[in-house]
């Protein structure tokens, strides 16, 4: 066939139309949402909202407070120690105060971030999703994310000092920017002002996906409030704190807890999974935590936090080579192992009334509210909890350290003792703090992938602590 | 958009496509029915030696889309011949392609005869390619392999492919075990891909056929072999196989041909005049498997602390691990562990098919049936495979051929690899002096040297077997109207379930429960592929001197994958389902992909001699980025017959031939952007814990929680990218073919470089986004590599005729970026062992092995522990053993070796003699790779490796000096060679030492047959008896079993040898009648 029959045929062009029709070569972008998880469309609903709140009360906020943040602050602080011999080798570089990107700063600070990624979901999501008609819902479940990301921030400000304060960037996978830790310590406190306006208003029928308080915006104003002190108090703003502590938790009923599972391996907390699955015990008590509670006797914490050795008493073991004549206290295998948060399930405390009556005791201390008469007052609430005998002084040193003291004693790992003994020196371990770090390092999480990381800088927290 | 939504959104997509389809065809056939051609062309075909009428040639007018075939006495017609001068082609297999020319009239038959000669060198000249239809290979500006069916059949293997080893330069084809049922790793020009598949395309009838291998812990861990799915398709089928070598001829394939496609073409019958006229095809083949090397063993040394027989019936009781005790005494027996538990394995296959047919259809049925036998107990492979292929000729212009597959296999797999059931584990970490024959104590349990299985309980106990149902089909549509023109059809379906079970014994060391409890596990894959093409093609001869070829076409491909997988631990040992365990866990998981392609295709050959083609195709994929959702592929080739002028006439009996060729390509990775990595789902598991507190879960209170990230991997939180591209390669060819002495010597060279883009690379994100990586487009390499085919007939008499072939192949290529990793970075490949793996790094070859090596200076040297007489200690002692003198290791990740072969080789012979008899043989090689003897260096560990020996001599460190031990400053003594065995050179802390030289060359094949035919009395037309030998020697350095073997299956992580069952030795003798 010549050119000339081809361009004739009238058939041609109908085969042309025919192929180009034929190869549409539309492809239905929703092929390619992933049916094997949940889609992100999911989280734009009620019941997507109320599951991120359930894993920020679990593991969200558990993970992260409770974990590394927890295990290496309460060695930093004597409370435990990980003995040579037992266990991973890993704790003995925490005695050292020595620390590795990819060890516990890694750990913590991606349990902390992906949590405030949760946070961040229902903060940025939850007006809209619940709409005009349910504000009051939205203000519950966006109040109490607000809390848990003041926590997390709040607790990333005092361990690493400058950080990143993710809210709802334009470009989710950019590396974040990162503000000083006054910064961060603001944003805490906006956070928490808003939670306390938004828990103002919130149902008044029992909302039972809040695990804690049951929706009840009361409960949840007071620890906003008490969420304000202490970070208030880490910044040193006495007067503050002491103002927001006497609005904060004012009984044990009202304490925050991360929530664990008792009945599934999946939802066992941290220090219950160290203390009945790694192989010996690792962590044990410190001499110097086991003495302090020694020496007043009565003190019922003892039997709370421990259990006996072999030899039917409470051993510290000699982590820091205190000078000893007594052999068990050498020895890894007699110092007494954790009974405290040492059941998988048993919750784990993110803020208390204890702590909130040790805040404001030791801004009544520093003179703020009623003085250090309130201060005596408030620190016999606990030692009298404790089995101990009612503390007695007037002098502003004395009741400072009597404050700290039992603070140190009483939030047992909980953390706030690493963030106190590096801001006063009336804590009982003041004499060690030159020789430790002020500051967990950068993670390699971060060091590896965000140019926006600012120089390990312990001078960034001296000078917000002037120290 | 639920799920159900969703799985639905493409089944009208196919219906609204068929039925367009059918609409426009039925349109055409009305508006342009009417047209005819007039002439016809006729004419006979015989050998030109014999004289012999030859049945089912192939005859096409060149410059048309019109052909036919010869009938049964050699005829053939063909009509509706447009009037004017055309080239006439014959073409059957075996034989030189012979052309005529013809000037038809309008009603008047023109006649082309031909007499036909048996090819010098069996080289196909028609190849199929595709998209893109039948190819006259000299018209190619790009390297084709290709092996015919008859050689695949010869290869004493289930699975087809391994029959391209040693037969197409520029490919590399290892096994990964010689279990049976092993899958086959083929790659074309080197490696692709990082995060992909780096594995063919591989195009059957038309049908894409899914190749994958199972993608999960068991994989991963290498603890079962499981075989790749291209394995189903069975040898005795083929008719052909085409490999597509270079970018430029897997162009027309887009997003899918960067790893080359093989297009295989099954046996189809033949339409004939006479009626009567079948061919029924029956062969049987028994066939023998043994163990194939051998690994040393020592039998001087007995356990630290023995195994304890019991007494008065009681069960004895397992002892130390390693043989690090004292000499065994005189006279003590010993065992070769090195052959625990394998045996020679006695296997059969029959097939019988029967073809034939009229000329409107033309029918083939075959059936198979495959019992094999593996060289360890209890390995079995059974698999039935039937097939019927239909072809009909509806009225002159329509015709339709369908191929219709059902293959079921049935596997019993045995443990190996990393796996503490393990046949090569127990076995070879056993005790010289422990007899392992004996499995079971008085008792009925286990009888065991140490904490691992004995591996002859292993295999009677520890049950691992696979089934597959699978079915493909292909319908293909075709459509003549004209003489210039026609439509091709397809429609090409592959299903197949593939189901897992595996029983780990009450009492095995492979027992995730406690205390041994045994478990059971299901896991079930169910995959669908489909796909439909639509090719229109033109023929346009606008002059005598200038032919031109069209084709416009459109593909669409629809893949969907569900996997359901059940598992209970703690288990009775007397039952296998589910109910068995008291802890009961499943998952499961669901995969939909489709990809839409457009392509163009213009060829033009001017005088015979110069050929130019261009490709054009545009892909759209569901998998692509939202952001990134078309991309184009270009492809082309020249190429310049230079022998065909008129002044290469005073050579031509010299130089017969003489192209040179280049092409240039595009085209993408098939296997990547993996389905929803567009996507940042969110899952009802925890975050991670480091501490082993696993799967932890975000549920409380009776709530389910979620958070972001994927699936119930917690290790690491993924962010979808929705700007995600497929990877791009382009290729440039540059080549020359060469026929010497009347092509009795024929060389294909050809020279390559592909740069590779795009590569798809986990990339690292800062926590403080709360995903931990990214997918993103980020990397890139080359590949460059040289290929030389060369064959040669020596000698053709009248009772001998010999034909030799060589084929060489060199690839390089190295990782050139990889954005997002800081530099020096690695990129560690799926697979591998913590501590030792295949990496990317940039500047390296891909794939690197990269592990704990020893500790070197800024020269390369190593570095030694020493005494510091300041201090008085010892340093750089990595076991604090106070040695002096003691190798250092270097734990952070360094460069130890390359599993990538410099080149390979193969050398083909066939020689027939007397015209009946048939003698062959194939060597081939690869040379220059490195393999990790992982097995050997966890031997050192345990004592039992033959190297130990000389445990109780003194240790001469690399550099000639004595080891000291230092424990007593004053006094320091010589350290003996157990400390390096034991610590500083034991395996299980370091792997350079066992990074060896992998070099091998195979006598892969050799065979003898005789064609008898005797029997033709009795309508037996042929009788073939073949004898077949395959991997009957290796010649290798390397101190394993077998250096050919991938311990992680078909996975990217090359050069593993854990404990990996070795390929087996084979004979076969197979009887094939013809009636």
């Amino acid at each position: 066939m010549n050119r000339a029959n081809i361009f004739r045929n009238p058939s041609y062009p109908v085969w042309i139309v025919l192929l180009i029709s034929l190869c549409g070569c539309s492809i239905d972008p929703n092929l390619n949402n992933n049916p094997n998880d949940i889609s992100e469309s999911a989280i734009l609903t009620i019941q997507g909202q109320y599951s991120l709140l359930i894993t920020l009360q679990g593991v969200g906020i558990g993970d992260f407070y409770s974990n590394a943040r927890s295990r290496v602050g309460s060695q930093w602080t004597h409370q435990l120690c990980a003995p040579p011999g037992l266990g991973r080798a890993q704790p003995v570089a925490y005695d050292s105060y020595i620390l590795t990107e990819d060890g516990p700063p890694n750990e913590m600070w991606k349990n902390g971030y992906y949590a405030i990624k949760t946070t961040n979901d229902i903060i940025n999501h939850a007006d809209k999703v619940f709409g005009t008609g349910q504000v009051p819902y939205a203000n519950l479940v966006v109040g109490m994310a607000e809390c848990y990301k003041a926590t997390m921030l709040g607790e990333i400000a005092a361990y690493f000092g400058s950080a990143p304060i993710p809210a709802d960037p334009a470009d989710p996978l950019a590396p974040p920017t990162y503000v000083d830790q006054k910064s961060v310590h603001s944003e805490v406190q906006r956070l928490l002002d808003d939670a306390i306006i938004r828990f103002a208003s919130v149902p008044s029928a029992k909302v039972s996906q809040d695990l804690i308080f049951n929706g009840s915006g009361a409960k949840w104003k007071s620890v906003a409030h008490s969420l304000k002190a202490r970070y208030y108090l880490h910044i040193k703003d006495y007067a503050k704190a002491s103002l927001q502590a006497t609005l904060g938790i004012n009984d044990a009923s009202g304490n925050l807890y991360a929530l664990y599972d008792n009945s599934n391996a999946g939802g066992y907390s941290p220090w219950g999974h160290w203390s009945k699955d790694e192989a010996g015990s690792p962590y044990r008590a410190e001499k110097k935590f086991i003495d302090s509670l020694k020496s007043e006797a009565g003190d019922n914490r003892l039997a709370k936090y421990f259990n006996k050795n072999d030899s039917g008493e409470y051993s510290g073991y000699t982590a820091h080579k205190e000078s000893s004549t007594d052999s068990l206290e050498s020895n890894p295998l007699q110092a007494s192992t954790m009974k405290l948060y040492s059941d998988y399930g048993e919750p784990f405390p993110i803020i208390s009334y204890e702590e909130n009556i040790l805040i404001k005791a030791e801004c009544e201390a520093r003179g703020e509210g009623g003085g250090i008469a309130s201060a005596v007052t408030d620190v016999n609430t606990i030692r009298l909890g404790a089995g101990l005998t009612a503390f007695s002084s007037s002098s502003q040193g004395e009741v400072l350290k009597q404050v700290l003291k039992q603070k140190w004693l009483q939030l047992f790992c909980q953390g706030q003792a690493y963030n106190d003994m590096r801001r006063t020196p009336e804590f009982p371990l003041w004499d060690k703090v030159p020789k430790q770090n002020l500051r967990f390092i950068y993670p390699l999480s971060e060091n590896t992938t965000n140019p926006n990381v600012p120089k390990n800088d312990d001078a960034l927290v001296s000078a917000l602590l002037g120290i | 958009m639920t799920m159900k939504q969703q799985s639905e959104s493409c089944i009208p997509n196919v219906h609204h496509f068929a039925m367009k389809l059918f609409v426009a065809l039925g349109i055409c056939t009305v508006l342009i029915g009417t047209v005819r051609s007039q002439g016809i062309v006729q004419g006979h075909v015989k050998d030109a030696d014999t004289k012999e009428s030859l049945i089912g040639v192939t005859i096409k007018i060149t410059d048309t889309k019109l052909g036919g075939r010869t009938d049964s006495k050699g005829n053939y017609r063909i009509a509706n011949v447009p009037p004017g001068k055309h080239t006439i082609l014959a073409h059957i297999l075996g034989y030189s392609d012979k052309s005529a020319s013809v000037t038809v009239d309008a009603d008047q038959p023109a006649t082309a005869d031909f007499a036909i000669s048996v090819q010098a060198l069996q080289q196909e000249d028609v190849v199929v390619m595709g998209l893109s239809g039948d190819i006259d290979r000299k018209t190619l500006g790009t390297s084709i392999g290709a092996v015919d069916g008859k050689e695949i059949v010869r290869v004493v293997s289930p699975t087809a492919i391994d029959a391209i080893s040693g037969r197409v330069a520029g490919t590399s084809v290892s096994k990964s075990s010689g279990t049976a049922g092993a899958g086959t790793y083929l790659t074309i020009r080197g490696r692709k891909t990082i995060s992909g598949s780096s594995e063919p395309l591989y195009v059957v009838d038309g049908i894409l056929i899914d190749n994958s291998s199972l993608v999960d812990d068991h994989q991963n861990q290498g603890l079962v072999q499981l075989g790749n799915r291209i394995t189903d398709i069975n040898p005795q089928d083929i008719e052909s196989m085409v490999v597509l070598k270079g970018s430029s001829a897997s162009a027309l394939y887009g997003s899918l041909g960067a790893n080359g496609v093989v297009v295989i073409t099954t046996k189809r019958g033949t339409a004939t005049n006479d009626i009567t006229k079948s061919t029924v095809m029956f062969s049987s083949s028994a066939q023998t498997d043994m163990l194939a090397g051998s690994f040393p063993l020592q039998t001087i040394y007995g356990q630290d602390v023995p195994y304890a027989p019991g007494s008065n019936g009681a069960p004895g009781t397992p002892g130390s691990s390693t043989s690090y005790g004292p000499k065994l005494a005189p006279g003590t027996p010993t065992f070769d562990h090195s052959k625990d538990g394998f045996r020679n394995g006695t296997s059969l296959i029959n097939t019988i098919s029967i073809s034939g047919g009229v000329p409107s259809f033309n029918y083939l049925l075959s059936g198979t049936v495959e019992d094999l036998k593996g060289i360890t107990l209890n390995n079995d492979m059974t698999r039935h495979n039937l097939r019927l292929n239909l072809g009909a000729l509806f009225i002159p212009e329509l015709s339709i051929q369908s191929n219709t597959n059902y293959i079921t296999t049935q596997m019993s797999l045995p443990q190996e690899g990393s796996n503490l059931a393990g046949i090569l584990l127990g076995a070879l970490r056993t005790s010289p002096e422990f007899d392992n024959n004996i499995a079971y104590e008085p008792d009925g349990s286990q009888r065991r040297y140490a904490r691992y299985d004995n591996p002859i309980w292993t295999l009677e106990n520890n049950h691992y077997s696979s089934a597959v149902d699978r079915i493909t089909h292909s319908s293909t549509l075709n459509w003549t109207p004209f003489s210039w023109g026609s439509l091709e059809a397809r429609v090409g379906l592959d299903h197949y379930e593939y189901e897992n079970s595996e029983r780990i014994a009450v009492g095995s060391g492979a027992s995730v429960a406690p205390n041994r409890q045994g478990s059971v596990r299901h896991e079930l894959t169910t995959t669908s592929n489909a796909n439909t093409d639509l090719i229109a093609h033109f023929v346009w001869k606008p002059m005598d001197e200038l032919v031109t070829r069209f084709e416009a076409g459109a593909q669409s491909t629809w893949g969907t994958q569900h996997l359901n997988d059940v598992a209970s631990t703690s288990t009775l040992p007397f039952f296998d389902q589910l109910g068995a365990g008291s802890s009961q866990t499943a998952q499961s998981t669901e995969l939909h992909t489709k990809t839409e392609g457009g392509f163009l295709t213009a060829q033009g050959t001017w005088l015979d001699r110069i050929n130019l083609n261009l490709t054009l195709r545009r892909d759209n994929s569901s998998t692509f980025g939202v952001n990134n959702s078309f991309h184009y592929y270009k492809g082309g080739g020249l190429s310049y017959l230079i022998s065909e002028e008129p002044f290469w006439s005073d050579v031509k009996s010299i130089i017969s031939k003489f192209k040179l060729r280049a092409s240039y390509g595009e085209a993408g990775n098939p296997s990547l952007p993996s389905a929803y990595a567009t996507s940042s789902p969110y899952t009802t598991y925890g975050f991670n814990d480091p501490w082993g507190r696993t799967p932890i879960l975000a549920a409380r209170g009776g709530y389910a929680g979620i958070r972001q990230g994927g699936g119930t991997d917690q290790i690491e939180i993924f962010a979808g990218n929705p700007d995600i591209r497929p990877e791009f390669n382009i290729e440039r060819e540059l080549g020359f073919d060469l026929g010497l002495l009347n092509d009795r010597i024929d060389v294909e060279m050809s020279y390559y470089h592909q740069s590779i883009f795009d590569m798809i690379i986990n990339v690292g994100l800062p926590a403080s986004t709360g995903y931990d990586k990214v997918q993103k487009n980020g990397g890139s390499m080359w590949n460059t590599g040289f290929e030389w085919t060369i064959n040669i007939l020596p000698l053709k008499t009248d009772d001998i005729t010999w034909r030799t072939g060589f084929t060489y192949f060199r690839n390089y290529n190295m990782v050139t970026s990889l954005n997002g990793v800081a530099p020096g970075g690695a990129i560690l490949l799926t697979g591998g062992f913590t501590g030792m793996n295949n990496a990317a790094i940039v500047g390296k070859p891909l794939g690197v092995f990269y592990g704990v090596g020893w500790l070197r200076d800024s020269k390369g040297e190593i570095q030694y522990s020493h005494f510091d007489a300041e201090s008085k200690t010892v340093v750089g002692d990595d076991f604090g053993l106070n040695l002096v003198g003691a190798p250092m290791q270097n734990s952070n990740g360094v460069i130890l070796g390359d599993p990538n072969a410099h080149w390979q080789f193969s050398w083909k012979n066939d020689v027939t003699f007397f015209k009946d008899f048939t003698f062959s043989f194939l060597v081939d090689g690869m040379i220059g790779q490195q393999v990790w003897n992982g097995t050997k260096g966890t031997l050192y560990n345990f004592g039992t490796s033959a190297d130990t020996k000389d445990r109780d001599a003194i240790w001469i460190n690399f550099k000639g000096d004595t080891v000291m031990d230092y424990s007593n400053p004053n006094k320091p003594v010589p350290a003996t060679r157990s400390l390096y065995y034991q610590a500083y050179g034991n395996g299980f802390y370091i792997n350079e030492p066992f990074v060896e030289d992998g070099s091998y060359v195979k006598l892969r094949e050799i065979s003898l047959s005789y064609d008898w035919h005797g029997l033709t009395d009795w309508h037996i037309q042929n009788v073939r008896i073949t004898a077949t030998v395959r991997n009957l020697h290796t010649w290798t350095n390397y101190t394993g079993y077998d250096p050919e073997i991938n311990t992680f299956a078909q996975s990217e992580s090359r050069g593993y040898d854990y404990f990996t069952i070795p390929q087996s030795r084979s004979y076969r003798l197979s009887l094939s009648l013809t009636y």
